[in-house]
C-alpha cells in the first residue's frame, strides 16, 4: 500500500465547452513529497487539481491515488480550495469551518460532539489560530482565513493534500507558519500538491514540480525540472514582464 | 375585536381557527430555515419562478378533478397539480440555462412570466365553465384562510412539519454546500443531490403554503425571516433556528390577525408581520443594525476628536470646553486642563496603534474591520503584531 505512488495522472484532458483547458497531462509523484503546480494565469492549474479530484469532469485521462481510483480513497484525500472561491461573509466561526474537515468522517447526520469541537480546536492550534477560534470568519484577515482553510484540510487527516494557492495573499509571517505546517505534513510521510504562484520560492519550498501551461511543459524534481529553460517554455514572454528577481538564477 | 384577537391568539377561537393557526405557525417554522439555505445558495429567484409556475397546475388540477368526477376544490389534487407544474418550471429554467447561452436570471424571468400567464388564462377559462366551485381558486394567488376547513389545515400542518423535520435533518449538508460547494464535493457528498433536495424542500414550502400565503407572496415568507435572522446571528445553525422562530411568529400572528379581520388576504398579513420583524431587526440588531452602525460611527468620531485634542494639549494649545470636559471625565486631562500622565500615555498608545496599523496596510493591503480604532492585538495574531513591531523598530 505505502509503496504505491501517491499520485499518478495519465493523459488528463479537460475542456470547458469548446475551449481546451488541460491537454493530455501526465504526471507521477513516485513518493511522498511537497509538489508544486506552476504556470501562468489561465494555464489550467486550478482545473488540474479539480479534475484530479473529480470536481471538474475530465474528457479523457486516468487518475490514481495510491494506486486506486480517487473515489475509492476519498477519506485519504484533502482539498483546500482557493480562498476567493467562497463567500467569507458566510455566518460561521473559524471553529465551524475547521470542523467541516471532520464531516467526511462524521458523516451527514451524526451529531458533532464536544470531542469533535476539541479536535477541530486542536487543528486550529496547529496553524496558530486557536486564539481566534470563535471569531466570525468575515472578520479575519486574508492570512487568517488561509490558516483556517489549512486547519480544515488538516482535520481531514488525509494522506494526500491538494491545495489551490495556499500561500496567495498572505503576509510573510503567515507564509512562514504555513510552510512549516506543510513541511511537517511531508515529514510525516504524506504528500502535498500545491498550486503555487510565487516562482521565487519554488526551489526553497518544494521537492517536485509540474510546469503547466495547458500541456505539461516539464515535470520532476525541482532541481532538474525547474530551470530557466523550462520557465521560458512555460511562461514565454510573460516571464519577462515579471520582476527580475522572480527568475531563479541558481536553477538556471 | 381586540378581545376576539386575543382569544384566537390563545388558541380559543374555535377548533377550526386554532387548527389553521397551528398549521400556519408550522408553515412559517419550516419556511424560515429553508429560506436561509435558499438565500446563501442564491436560489431565491428560481424559487419565485417555481411559486409562479404552480398556477397552471392549480387550474389543471381543478380540471382533472372535474374530469374524473371529483370535487374540483379538493386540496390534495390541487396541490399535486401545483407541485407538478412547479417542478416542470424548475426543469424548464435549468434546461434553458444549460442548452442556450441565456443567463439564469433571463431563463427565470421567461419561465416565471410565461407560466404565470398560462395560469391566469386557464383560470379565466375555468371561470366561464358551466360548473361550480371555481370561485375559490383565485385565493391561491394571495392566500385566504377564512374558508379553510379542518382537513385542509391538517394537510398543511403535517406537510409543514415534514418540511421542518427534513430541513433540520439536512442542515449540515445544506450549510456545507452553501458555504463551499467545491469542498463539499471533494469529500464525496453529491452537490447535485444536495441542491436537488434543497430545491425540493423550497418547492414543498411553496406548495404547502399556497392556500394560506398564496403563490405571489410565498417567496417573502421564505426570504424575509431568513434576512431578519441574518441580522442577529453569526452562525448558520443559529440563523436557521432564528429564521424558523421568526417564520413561525409571522405565520401565527399573521394568521390570527387575518382571522379577526377576515376581509384581508392572509398572505399579505403574514408577510407584513414578517416585514415588521425584519424592520425591527434592521434597526435594533447589535451587529448589523442601523443603531449599532450609528454607535460605531460615533465611537470613531469621538476617538478622532479626543486624539486631536490630546495632541493639541501636548503642543500646549487649548481645546474647546466640551472636549476638555470629556477628556477630564475619562481622566485624560488634568483639572486645570493640561495633559496629564494618563492622557500622555493614552496618546502614545494610540499613536503606536496607528503606526502599526499603517505598517500593516502598507504590507497587506486593505485594513481589516475595526482597524485603527482598535488595538492591533485584539484583531491580529500575536506573531503578526510582533512582526509589525519589529518592522517599526527597524525604521
Amino acid at each position: 500500500m505505502s509503496d504505491q505512488p501517491p499520485l499518478q495522472v495519465d493523459g488528463l484532458t479537460v475542456a470547458y465547452d469548446r475551449r481546451p483547458v488541460l491537454w493530455d497531462v501526465s504526471w507521477t509523484l513516485p513518493r511522498p513529497c511537497l509538489a508544486a503546480v506552476v504556470g501562468p494565469n489561465g494555464a489550467g492549474k486550478s482545473t488540474f487539481v479539480k479534475a484530479v479530484l473529480g470536481i471538474v469532469p475530465a474528457l479523457a485521462g486516468r487518475v490514481s491515488l495510491f494506486g486506486q481510483p480517487p473515489a475509492a480513497v476519498r477519506r485519504r484525500v484533502a482539498y483546500l480550495p482557493q480562498r476567493e472561491s467562497v463567500d467569507w461573509d458566510f455566518p460561521a466561526s473559524a471553529l465551524d469551518v475547521a470542523a467541516m474537515g471532520l464531516y467526511g468522517r462524521v458523516g451527514l447526520f451524526r451529531r458533532l460532539t464536544r470531542r469533535h469541537r476539541e479536535e477541530a480546536l486542536g487543528y486550529l492550534d496547529r496553524v496558530g489560530m486557536a486564539g481566534l477560534a470563535g471569531r466570525q470568519i468575515g472578520q479575519l484577515s486574508g492570512g487568517q482565513q488561509q490558516r483556517v482553510f489549512l486547519a480544515r484540510a488538516l482535520a481531514q487527516e488525509a494522506d494526500i493534500f491538494f491545495m489551490d494557492e495556499p500561500l496567495a495573499g498572505v503576509d510573510k509571517t503567515t507564509e512562514a507558519a504555513l510552510i512549516e505546517v506543510l513541511r511537517a505534513i511531508r515529514d510525516g510521510g504524506r504528500t502535498v500538491v500545491a498550486v503555487h504562484h510565487d516562482l521565487r520560492s519554488v526551489p526553497d519550498y518544494f521537492d517536485e514540480v509540474l510546469m503547466l501551461n495547458v500541456e505539461r511543459v516539464a515535470a520532476g524534481p525541482v532541481a532538474s525540472a525547474f530551470t530557466g529553460e523550462t520557465l521560458r517554455r512555460t511562461f514565454g514572454g510573460r516571464l519577462e514582464t515579471m520582476a527580475p528577481a522572480s527568475r531563479p538564477t541558481a536553477a538556471a | 375585536m381586540p378581545e376576539a384577537l386575543l382569544d384566537i391568539l390563545a388558541f380559543q377561537g374555535g377548533y377550526n381557527t386554532s387548527l389553521v393557526l397551528l398549521s400556519t405557525l408550522l408553515l412559517g417554522a419550516g419556511a424560515g430555515p429553508v429560506g436561509v439555505y435558499i438565500l446563501f445558495r442564491r436560489r431565491s429567484l428560481i424559487t419565485d419562478a417555481i411559486a409562479h409556475a404552480t398556477l397552471p397546475g392549480i387550474a389543471l388540477g381543478f380540471l382533472a378533478a372535474l374530469l374524473v368526477g371529483l370535487d374540483g376544490r379538493s386540496l390534495p389534487i390541487l396541490l399535486a397539480g401545483a407541485a407538478l407544474t412547479a417542478a416542470l418550471g424548475a426543469l424548464a429554467v435549468q434546461w434553458i440555462r444549460d442548452k442556450t447561452r441565456l443567463a439564469e436570471d433571463a431563463a427565470i424571468g421567461t419561465v416565471l412570466s410565461a407560466s404565470f400567464g398560462l395560469g391566469i388564462v386557464l383560470l379565466s377559462v375555468i371561470q366561464n365553465l358551466p360548473v361550480g366551485g371555481q370561485a375559490g381558486l383565485d385565493s391561491f394567488l394571495l392566500g385566504q384562510t377564512a374558508a379553510m376547513n379542518a382537513e385542509e389545515a391538517r394537510i398543511i400542518g403535517i406537510g409543514s412539519a415534514v418540511v421542518l423535520a427534513l430541513v433540520t435533518l439536512g442542515s449540515r449538508a445544506f450549510a456545507a454546500v452553501s458555504f463551499d460547494p467545491e469542498f463539499t464535493g471533494s469529500i464525496g457528498w453529491s452537490v447535485r443531490l444536495i441542491d436537488l433536495a434543497m430545491i425540493a424542500l423550497a418547492l414543498a414550502v411553496v406548495v404547502v403554503g399556497l392556500k394560506t400565503v398564496g403563490l405571489v407572496l410565498i417567496i417573502a415568507l421564505l426570504i424575509t425571516p431568513a434576512v431578519a435572522a441574518r441580522l442577529w446571528s453569526r452562525h448558520i445553525a443559529t440563523m436557521a433556528l432564528l429564521a424558523g422562530i421568526f417564520g413561525a411568529l409571522s405565520g401565527y400572528l399573521g394568521s390570527a390577525l387575518s382571522a379577526s379581520l377576515p376581509n384581508l388576504p392572509t398572505g399579505g398579513v403574514i408577510v407584513l408581520v414578517a416585514a415588521a420583524i425584519f424592520m425591527v431587526s434592521l434597526v435594533a440588531s447589535p451587529r448589523r443594525g442601523i443603531v449599532a452602525a450609528a454607535l460605531v460611527r460615533r465611537r470613531i468620531r469621538r476617538r478622532i476628536a479626543m486624539r486631536q485634542a490630546l495632541a493639541a494639549l501636548e503642543r500646549g494649545e487649548s481645546v474647546a470646553r466640551a472636549l476638555r470636559r470629556r477628556l477630564q471625565r475619562h481622566g485624560l486631562a488634568t483639572r486645570d486642563g493640561g495633559l496629564g500622565a494618563a492622557g500622555s500615555a493614552m496618546l502614545q498608545r494610540w499613536r503606536r496603534d496607528e503606526r502599526l496599523w499603517h505598517r500593516y496596510i502598507v504590507e497587506h493591503g486593505t485594513p481589516p474591520l475595526d482597524a485603527y480604532w482598535s488595538p492591533p492585538e485584539t484583531i491580529l495574531l500575536p506573531g503578526v503584531v510582533a512582526a509589525l513591531e519589529a518592522a517599526e523598530a527597524e525604521r
